[in-house]
């Protein structure tokens, strides 16, 4: 059955004469906003906790992808350093940029005329499919014939924070549900004991679009991803305290879902489901999140192919995690690691100092968890992607006219590369083309809501028909846009 | 008479001589007719008579062009006869203008405006085509008109059900052709809107003939754009697209009822379909092809008791995807019987770390649709491979961490499908592989890897 069919069903049979009765006496203004949908029904009763778990909604087609591992380079890499090379470039370094460039171009930093700027890197080809990849990825290029590069991705926003929304939300204003939530909102999850959307973060810094970037919005509550910490207790309070057993806890945990069935009894308000899930997931977290969380249990060999060291909270152990997490079930798994924001202003952002740190925290474990997931099987059931959230110009950066202390790229909407591996992706194709500087995409251009119903659809999902209704429309992760990008598809 | 389809030809340019002058002399009497002793009155006489004169020189060219054929017997009817009336109408407000009294003249005045009007939009319609005044009126116009724009592309799901020629080829055609050969213009005596005219093609014979590039329709359109011959002659040419799902109906020899799924669709085809109409041609995979009829919800709950999650593939597939909860108090190998019920029906299983041994793979080796299989991390040895051998349809096959050798090999080349084969943490070696490979060059044998391998293996 159709999920908003089905909500409206069950909506219906918990309606009774007396609500009717008793918003009449509220008054007929409440009865006019509820017909204008402006009730806030953030929770849909459809998944109560006892269909949250192991059942699953139905996909609208076939899935070539169970779940998704999205790592997510904040501050955006700079493509021109890493996959997207441009002879041309290299010969106009330090030459002005011509204004014809600059027209009707706003830019976050770049004022006045700046230079162009040649590669920072060299570039080879790699693999069967002769991928273009520069030598800060030793490690990447070996993997490129499992990859699909998207080298002409474009994007509407050029500021991080809105561009994060954008990306993962389909608006670059805050209040969507984030992707993740979308996924599970629309399959459900594998394992009932862990949650279907988890977040590691890496980098010291959470991206700056914040937490909203796995919010779910006005999904239900029970969607918003789950942050866990690589470090220290991976989800805080999460052990009883001292004095208090699991049998303790787990009478307590009942004691209060009781009252809160109670309560819901009364009030029928569908958040108090939500808590009641989220206690019950929780208890069963405090077994299953300390079991899936500690990679000492690892073998050696797998720590030397990751790079990881247990006990420190690095973006090695986040890919580890993953992998753990995919072979758990978790359905959507989103990565984050910080610093990539490589303007050139200071030490740690330039191009030749903290962007080559950069890659390689990410290079060796980002590999290993493509060549272990492959290994095991899980690969052509997984969904990789790797992302900025908008690439970087192909001129240096000069904030305020003046040339930086280091050199840098500013940040830049027309043209970034993205790559996926795994789940109905074809593996070593090169998608799409910029022209001779990398400045625009020319050929097979890919957009933020574009790649948006790619995702959803190796999921099984119909970009146009995963809704949800509020404040009186259908909203979708797409919104009114997004092309499935056939060509990259198995 | 060669002089005299010449005089045709000059009908267009003539027929605006009398529209004009006719619709100053009905405004001219219409004045005088309000304000008696008006100056203008004396000259409405006149007037009628050079707009009969210059109507009567129209109709006869008019007559003349028609002559050449072409146009639509229908309209040409109506505007040839109501041309004619315009002529007597005119003929007779001059001769009448001043003996029959003003409530008959001012009948006849207004009669005359809108038959000018009505045998003008006709004319017009002849030569511009039906769309002419709505296709760049405001949106309001066009819902009055009831036009809908041709420049979205409609979406198609199923090339099965997808017809070449209706739902393709003849939207092209009707866009860029049907506005001078269609059922209301014949221009050249070709109709491309009744199908059976257009197979009998135009007045110099077939349109289609042979492949594309011996077919006129096809030459016609890839001429030289200055030439006088090329078509459209108005309007925008073909697009690339268009020309080349042209070529390629032209080339499968014109079939006009079959579906897209039954023509062979080469490569840069099948990019053209996928782009304009999101119709996908890539072949389909077994379990999108096969039907088979739904597990009921009842059969999903029982086995759910036994131990296993069951869900559908999709809305649009009934097979299931089948895997193990972890429950406590159950095991696999005691409760695996139940599948036996749904075995034909089951396209993935994952029994990957759940202690499965070799006894369960009878079971297993009944379902006959599975495509990908699951057991890694369990005692599973060669024993078991044996059992698979009627799993015609397997494509992956994930063995790492369990206990086989290069001894089921033998075994396993009985998987003409197989694609990929996971033999990570497992003594299957490289003697098993070459001897798999020998046997299905297809399959991709995934073994492990360390930090260091090269990247093609």
């Amino acid at each position: 059955m159709h999920m908003y069919q089905e909500y409206i069903e069950k909506e219906i049979q918990l309606k009774t004469r007396r609500h009717f009765l008793r918003n009449c006496t509220t008054g007929l203004g409440a009865v006019a906003l509820a017909g204008l949908g402006c009730q806030s029904k953030t929770t849909a009763n459809i998944f109560a906790p006892t269909e949250m778990g192991g059942r699953a909604t139905l996909s609208h087609y076939m899935a070539r992808a169970k779940r998704v591992i999205y790592l997510h380079m904040a501050g955006s890499p700079s493509q021109l350093e890493l996959f997207d090379y441009k002879p041309t470039l290299n010969q106009l370094h330090d030459k002005e940029c011509p204004q014809s460039l600059l027209e009707g171009k706003k830019f976050a930093f770049i004022s006045g005329t700046p230079k162009m700027l040649g590669h920072q890197a060299q570039f080879k080809q790699h693999g069967q499919s002769g991928a273009w990849v520069s030598d800060h990825l030793p490690h990447f290029s070996k993997v490129v014939d499992d990859v699909c590069f998207l080298k002409a991705m474009h994007t509407d926003e050029f500021n991080h924070a809105p561009a994060q929304l954008f990306l993962y939300t389909g608006s670059p204003r805050l209040g969507r549900p984030s992707i993740g939530s979308w996924v599970t909102y629309g399959l459900g999850t594998e394992n009932e004991d862990l949650p279907g959307f988890v977040v590691l973060v890496s980098g010291g810094m959470t991206p700056s679009a914040g937490k909203s970037v796995w919010g779910s919005g006005f999904l239900p509550s029970v969607y918003q991803g789950v942050q866990c910490r690589s470090h220290g207790d991976p989800v805080l309070y999460i052990n009883n305290p001292d004095g208090m057993d699991r049998r303790l806890r787990g009478q307590t945990i009942e004691a209060i879902n009781q009252i809160n069935q109670k309560e819901y009894e009364t009030f029928g308000d569908d958040e108090t489901l939500t808590r009641i899930a989220q206690y019950e997931m929780a208890y069963r977290m405090q077994v299953s999140v300390p079991d899936v969380m500690d990679i000492s249990k690892e073998p050696p060999y797998i720590h030397d192919m990751y790079g990881t060291e247990p006990g420190k909270s690095s973006f090695a152990n986040n890919c580890l995690l993953a992998r753990r997490m995919a072979e758990k079930g978790v359905r959507f798994i989103q990565l984050f690691h910080w610093g990539w924001d490589s303007h050139g202003a200071g030490k740690s952002e330039a191009l030749n100092h903290g962007f080559l740190d950069r890659c390689r925290e990410v290079d060796q474990p980002m590999s290993a968890l493509i060549r272990d997931l492959k290994q095991r099987g899980l690969l052509e059931e997984t969904l990789v992607v790797w992302s900025g959230e908008f690439g970087r110009t192909p001129m240096m950066e000069n904030r305020g006219g003046v040339a930086n202390p280091f050199v840098g790229r500013d940040h830049h909407t027309d043209a970034f590369t993205v790559w996926l591996a795994g789940g109905g992706i074809k593996g070593g194709l090169s998608y799409g083309e910029t022209d001779e500087i990398g400045y625009y995409g020319v050929k097979d251009q890919v957009h933020i809501h574009d790649l948006q119903a790619t995702m959803l659809h190796t999921m099984g999902l119909n970009h146009e028909k995963l809704t949800f209704p509020f404040q009186g429309r259908d909203f979708r992760l797409t919104d009114v846009a997004g092309k499935i990008v056939q060509e990259i598809l198995v | 008479m060669d002089i005299l389809n010449w005089v045709g030809r000059f009908h267009p340019a003539l027929v605006h001589l009398p529209i004009g002058i006719l619709i100053i002399a009905a405004v001219f009497h219409w004045i005088s007719a309000r304000r008696p002793g008006w100056k203008g009155t004396a000259v409405v006489s006149t007037l009628y008579f050079f707009g009969f004169l210059a109507a009567a020189v129209a109709a006869f060219a008019g007559w003349m062009l028609a002559k050449e054929g072409g146009y639509q017997s229908d309209t040409i009817f109506w505007h040839r006869w109501l041309g004619i009336l315009m002529v007597i109408l005119s003929f007779v407000l001059w001769r009448l203008n001043r003996n029959t009294s003003r409530i008959t003249m001012s009948w006849l005045g207004v009669g005359l405006i809108f038959g000018l009007l009505l045998v003008g939009h006709l004319g017009g319609e002849m030569t511009h085509g039906e769309n002419y005044m709505v296709e760049n009126a405001p949106n309001f116009v066009k819902k009055l008109a009831s036009y809908e724009e041709g420049t979205h592309y409609p979406v198609y799901n199923d090339p099965d059900s997808t017809l070449v020629y209706a739902d393709i080829i003849m939207p092209i055609l009707e866009k860029k052709c049907w506005t001078c050969h269609s059922n209301n213009i014949t221009k050249g005596g070709l109709n491309m809107e009744d199908l059976e005219a257009f197979l009998k093609g135009g007045k110099n014979g077939k349109v289609i003939e042979g492949t594309a590039t011996s077919s006129e329709l096809f030459k016609r359109v890839t001429l030289d754009p200055e030439s006088k011959k090329f078509m459209p002659p108005k309007g925008n040419a073909l697009s690339y697209g268009e020309i080349k799902l042209l070529e390629w109906w032209l080339d499968s020899g014109a079939p006009t009822d079959k579906s897209i799924a039954s023509l062979e669709t080469p490569a840069n085809i099948q990019s053209i379909l996928l782009s304009r109409y999101q119709l996908d041609t890539k072949p389909k995979s077994y379990i999108e092809k096969t039907k088979v009829d739904a597990v009921t919800e009842e059969t999903m709950e029982k086995i759910r008791q036994h131990g296993f999650s069951i869900r559908q593939i999709a809305m649009n597939n009934n097979f299931v995807d089948v895997g193990w909860r972890d429950v406590d108090s159950l095991s696999v190998n005691n409760e695996i019987g139940i599948l036996e019920e749904i075995a034909d029906k089951i396209a993935w299983l994952d029994l990957g770390s759940t202690n499965l041994d070799d006894a369960s793979f009878k079971v297993i080796g009944t379902m006959k649709n599975l495509v990908r299989l699951k057991v890694e991390d369990n005692p599973v040895t060669d024993a078991a491979i044996k059992d698979l051998s009627d799993l015609k349809h397997l494509e992956s096959l994930n063995l790492y961490k369990t206990k086989i050798t290069d001894i089921c090999a033998a075994d396993l080349v009985n998987l003409k499908e197989l694609k990929k084969l996971f033999i990570w943490q497992t003594e299957f070696g490289d003697e098993g592989s070459t001897q798999l490979k020998a046997a299905l060059p297809k399959v991709e044998v995934i073994g492990g890897y360390t930090l260091n391998t090269p990247p093609s293996d």
